[in-house]
């Protein structure tokens, strides 16, 4: 077992992640890279559904192919 | 939290003024009143000033509702595409619109091969080949929309020495924006009595001066509408108005979009850094200092 230590959510983040620099940049740049696809991702839904019927994506079926 | 010292000091100020320092609470109250009263009082006049020549300003134009008007408000590309049809065939006769090329259009209001169709229809110049001249071609996407002048003074001679104004950044470059233009263009009237508007000019009351070179061009029917829509003076101008909004600022959608983005990412990570740094200064901010006097301080005092 390693040495005594809190059974806590941060306990557990800081020794697995924070404690070694090369652990901390790769959570720092994961959690990064995961939250701006969750979030672009879920705007971008909210936006397109807020205009939709006004943007190009939406007429350009009344236009094919001319 | 906002130094809570400060908030506390000035509770008992507050508190103990009508006690000690009456006269002084009583000149600050006039200080201020008359502070307000009057900023409150140059604000109403600037706002609504009457001066005897305020035809020179052009009559205010009224709050429409464009869509792209809104805060978080995008434009209706249905009414762009409507809009560049108005402006090619009623517009474009006088208006040059140099800073928008045919490829600006593609997936805006019309697709790539329909853009492709409608810039094939105008002739360019090109050159020089290899023989030294210039010469002709049918226009692509990466040609400019056609300019009716060659230059200022063509356009001059042909519009009795006034310059039809290039449209490309009209709605920004003109104060009142889409409201001034959409009014502007449906504005016309007749002069009121004792306004005299000498020959080849137009009476128009939202016109600065209010005598405006450019005559009614847009009526009832002018242009057909593919889509159907009732092609009435006031449709017709919001759809051309709306288009050059769009030519003047073609990067709204996008812009407001990633402006909200970035505003819910800005004032989150300022909520994160408050908090962040209330936690770092807690430490701080409730350590206690004691001072622990030596044993034979009091009474050694005259020995030193």
């Amino acid at each position: 077992m390693v040495g005594g230590f809190t059974r806590s959510l941060s306990s557990f983040t800081y020794r697995t992640f924070f404690k070694k620099e090369s652990t901390y940049f790769t959570a720092i740049v994961a959690t990064g890279v995961g939250f701006s696809m969750v979030f672009n991702t879920a705007f971008d839904r909210y936006w397109d559904k807020k205009t939709a019927g006004t943007k190009w994506e939406d007429i350009k079926d009344r236009y094919a192919q001319e | 939290m906002f130094s809570r010292a400060a908030f506390n000091s000035f509770k008992h100020a507050a508190r103990g003024a009508s006690a000690k320092i009456a006269p002084h609470s009583v000149l600050m109250g006039a200080t201020v009143a008359t502070a307000v009263g009057s900023g409150a009082g140059l604000l109403y006049l600037n706002r609504n000033a009457a001066h005897a020549n305020m035809e020179a300003e052009g009559l205010h134009p009224a709050n429409h509702p464009f869509p792209q008007k809104k805060l978080l408000g995008t434009f209706d590309h249905a009414s762009i595409r409507r809009g560049f049809l108005v402006f090619k065939e009623v517009c474009a006769a006088c208006h040059s619109m140099d800073l928008i090329y045919w490829r600006n259009l593609v997936d805006v209001a019309y697709s790539e091969e329909e853009a492709r169709a409608m810039a094939a229809e105008y002739q360019y110049v090109d050159g020089p080949d290899d023989t030294g001249a210039m010469f002709e071609r049918p226009g692509k996407l990466t040609d400019p929309m056609p300019r009716p002048y060659p230059n200022e003074e063509a356009a001059r001679a042909a519009n009795a020495g006034a310059l039809p104004p290039d449209l490309s950044l009209i709605t920004k470059a003109r104060h009142g924006g889409v409201d001034y233009i959409y009014a502007l263009l449906t504005g016309y009237s007749d002069p009121p009595p004792g306004v005299e508007v000498r020959e080849g000019l137009n009476y128009n009351p939202y016109f600065p001066g209010g005598a405006m070179a450019m005559a009614q061009n847009i009526f009832d029917g002018v242009v057909e509408f593919e889509d159907g829509t009732p092609n009435t003076a006031s449709q017709i101008t919001k759809d051309v108005v709306t288009f050059l909004n769009w030519a003047a600022e073609p990067e709204l959608d996008e812009r407001k979009k990633i402006g909200v983005k970035a505003v819910l990412l800005f004032s989150s990570l300022t909520l994160i850094a408050l908090w962040i740094k209330r936690n770092r200064w807690q430490t701080l901010k409730t350590r206690k200092i004691v001072f622990n006097p030596p044993k034979n301080w009091a009474n050694n005092k005259s020995s030193k």
